[in-house]
């Protein structure tokens, strides 16, 4: 079984009347510990099917399972708690300007009602390379830090499954690709990972690639290599080596892994 | 959302707020202020005001009398009252009982009065005292009161009454000021202050063949207190239309040297103060040891009396005291109880105007934090977007603001508090500085027990505009945060 499957997902704005339509209808499933694009030029309605995703709308019609929760009709308390179990990323970072770096990572725990720890916090902060600025305001941070803060305080709850809205669309080349290869890391462990871009940057990472054009799937690209079967999962995949099957129950292994290896120094010469 | 969390959104946010915080909170600032400072001051100032009547011993007391119908109201007395003379052991055992009662004597023990040599001690107490012939009660005009032998004191021949309580000597001399000649200082031991004329039937300067004024003062009178005791056999009955005092008993005659230090031309009273006033004042020492003597001879504690005085110990017992004794079937009176439920009240309205209007400035303050609290709200919607993408609840997004709103309540309050109970003390202090530094200002306030204008603390009030302040937050942040919980978090995020 899939992890997500949308099936006939329609979303119109505007009123019942007079609908705008964004999205849908669209159908498609997303594998567990995938990394997922979604593809389309600006206003054929990524955001509006990343929102849907992330639980932060409600769709007009057809039905959206994510682990085997139908999206469409939680109420709203129930898709809070979804929300608080998710993690997602955007492209201005939606960071908490009165908080610091560490709290906002907190902010990640708290806000859906968990305790969370400054420990792992704290882990988080140093493995992305900046808990030397983990009390500053995160007015102070650059475009680059505020995003590691922002994907620090999205995997702060130990979520299973990121959403990342252009993760890298105010960032420049260098911080993209810093993004990109800590993106990349946790893709490896086992996260799985759904984003909106249009950077092409990232067509080498994804499993599967969707792409819309006027709220409607014009493409789905599958590449069988990177397919994991859900059934029986084989962690020594010849075509994913990096990928380790892990128990859906344990928290990711994020900490001691991902930046670690080489303190996201960014090689030059690494192969996107 | 953890407490812990609010807390932090909350903490930061004030503290990047702070100055438009205690801005918004203004109105409960100056409603808390208004109220704290004008309660404690007509509160402190109303029991300044008690202080001063309980200093009084001479109202420190509750006259009872007896009624020969037993009613225990004056309200249930019809006609002229039926007094049972009473004697002060019969009101002893009464009030055995009563732990506020300290002591139970006899009033009107003597009557005391001023005699100029002239004349004859009996004739001149005769005189004051004479039996007027009453008319008979079916012969009185509806309405009409019964001739009062004090009045016809006042118009007996050659004799003058002494004022036992003629108030201040301040109010006294601002009175008579026209009409003042001589010192304008209280009499000593051995002076007096003299009216004129004293009574227009038998003017003291005819007594004395005087031709001004000034020819009285300086001059050495003998004053004579004559006491005649009013007792009769207790359990007789005292009609009010029919004394039925037939002879006195001189039970003691003081004399007194004084020297008049002061004169009150008391002829015409167009031009203000005294007219034919038939009084000398003289100080409070000649009539504390006038009336020290008490003769032997007689059995005042079984004697019965028209009325009887039951000194308590403090106001503080006055109510419960008064309770008891109509409980035994006495007719009560205490003018005490009348002055202070009187200054008590005027206090009460004092505080409940001034109050509306820090009331006013509290319910005004409504508009002023509702339309602070739906900025913020409209400011922070990014806030309150990311805050529910991370999983906060519609619950929770609540709490914070209308947290926030409380907190600016009880901001607006802790300040308003501290600035009311600070310009209270500034008021205390200057009022010392002026008042209490002028001698006789000093001297007159400390004979009525005040020797500092401290007004006290009262967390009662403290306590009330605390709870008025949540109250006024509550209903003014309530709105603003119903409307940030039901913010979508898609629309929020986008700008
Ligand atoms: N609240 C809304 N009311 C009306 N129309 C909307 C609303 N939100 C989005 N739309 C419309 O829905 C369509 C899809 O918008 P969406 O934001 O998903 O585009 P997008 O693919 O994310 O674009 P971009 O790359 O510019 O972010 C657009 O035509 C947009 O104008
Ligand atoms: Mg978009």
């Amino acid at each position: 079984m899939s992890l997500i499957s949308a099936i006939d997902l329609v979303k119109n704005y505007g009123t019942k009347k007079n609908p705008i339509k964004a999205l849908g209808p669209v159908n498609f499933e997303i594998h567990s510990k995938s990394f997922t694009l979604i593809l389309g030029k600006s206003g054929s309605g990524k955001s509006t099917l990343l929102n849907l995703l992330a639980g932060l709308d409600k769709s007009t019609s057809g039905s959206l399972i994510v682990q085997n929760k139908n999206l469409s009709t939680l109420s709203q308390r129930k898709l809070s708690k979804y929300r608080a179990n998710i993690g997602i990323i955007f492209q201005f970072y939606n960071l908490l300007p009165n908080l610091n770096s560490i709290e906002n990572v907190m902010m990640g725990s708290w806000a859906g009602g968990v305790e969370g720890t400054y420990e792992y916090a704290e882990q988080l902060l140093k493995d992305f390379g900046i808990d030397h600025r983990a009390k500053a305001n995160v007015k102070t941070l650059s475009g680059g830090e505020k995003q590691r803060v922002a994907i620090c305080r999205a995997l702060v709850s130990q979520p299973e499954i990121l959403f990342c809205d252009e993760p890298t669309g105010a960032l420049d080349s260098t911080n993209e690709r810093q993004v990109i290869k800590i993106l990349q890391g946790l893709s490896q462990k086992g996260l799985t990972i759904i984003m909106v871009t249009h950077s092409q940057e990232f067509r080498s990472l994804a499993d599967q690639i969707i792409y819309l054009k006027d709220g409607l799937i014009t493409d789905h690209k599958n590449f069988n290599h990177q397919q994991i079967p859900q059934e029986e999962p084989n962690p020594n995949h010849p075509s994913s080596p990096n990928k380790v099957h892990r128990n859906p129950d344990e928290p990711l292994p994020l900490t001691n892994s991902v930046a670690n290896n080489d303190n996201f120094n960014i090689d030059p010469k690494i192969n996107l | 959302m953890s407490l812990q969390a609010v807390l932090l959104i909350l903490y930061k946010y004030f503290k990047e707020n702070w100055l438009r915080i205690i801005l918004a909170s203004g109105g409960i600032i100056i409603g808390v202020w208004s109220i704290t400072l004008t309660s404690f001051l007509s509160l402190g100032l109303s029991e300044k005001i008690i202080t001063a009547i309980n200093s009084q011993s001479a109202t420190k007391y509750i006259q009872v009398q007896k009624d020969e119908s037993g009613a225990n109201s004056f309200f249930e007395i019809s006609g002229p009252p039926k007094f049972q003379r009473i004697s002060p052991n019969s009101v002893k055992a009464d009030t055995v009982n009563i732990d506020s009662v300290q002591e139970v004597a006899a009033n009107s023990t003597f009557l005391s009065y001023l005699r100029t040599s002239s004349n004859d001690p009996i004739e001149c107490v005769n005189n004051l005292y004479a039996t007027l012939d009453q008319p008979d009660e079916s012969q009185l005009i509806p309405g009409e009161q019964p001739i009062n032998p004090q009045t016809a004191a006042e118009n007996s021949d050659g004799c003058y009454l002494i004022n036992q309580n003629y108030g201040s000597f301040e109010n006294l001399y601002q009175a008579n000021k026209t009409d003042w000649i001589g010192q304008e200082t209280p009499p000593t031991a051995n002076e007096v202050v003299a009216c004129y004329q004293c009574n227009p039937s038998s003017p003291l300067f005819e007594e004395l063949s005087l031709a001004s004024p000034q020819e009285l003062l300086g001059q050495t009178l003998t004053l004579e207190y004559v006491k005649t005791p009013i007792h009769e056999p207790a359990g007789s009955i005292f009609d009010v239309t029919n004394p039925g005092i037939t002879e006195y008993n001189f039970e003691e005659t003081q004399t007194f040297e004084v020297k008049v230090a002061a004169v009150i031309d008391d002829r015409d009273s167009s031009d203000g103060g005294f007219a034919g006033a038939n009084n000398f004042f003289t100080s409070r020492a000649i009539q504390q040891q006038a009336s020290i003597v008490t003769p032997e001879s007689v059995d005042f504690d079984n004697a019965g009396f028209i009325a009887i005085d039951v000194f308590i110990d403090d106001f503080q017992s006055l109510d419960s005291t008064i309770e008891d004794l109509q409980d035994k079937n006495y007719l009560v009176s205490s003018a005490a109880q009348l002055f202070i439920t009187a200054v008590q009240s005027l206090f009460l309205v004092v505080t409940i105007v001034l109050g509306l209007f820090g009331l006013i400035a509290l319910i005004a303050s409504i508009f002023g934090i509702t339309n602070v609290m739906a900025i913020s709200v409209l400011k922070r919607q990014k806030e309150i977007g990311i805050l529910k993408a991370l999983g906060a609840r519609n619950w929770d997004i609540l709490k914070i603001f209308f947290l926030e709103s409380t907190l600016l309540g009880i901001v607006g309050w802790i300040i308003g508090t501290l600035v009311g109970y600070l310009s209270t003390l500034a008021l205390s202090v200057s009022f010392e500085r002026f008042v209490l530094s002028n001698d006789s200002w000093r001297n007159n306030l400390e004979n009525f027990g005040i020797t500092d204008f401290v007004l006290p603390i009262n967390y009662v009030i403290i306590l009330a505009t605390f709870v008025i302040a949540l109250i006024i937050t509550s209903i003014s942040g309530i709105l603003p945060a119903i409307r940030a919980s039901r913010q979508d978090p898609v629309q929020t995020l986008k700008n």
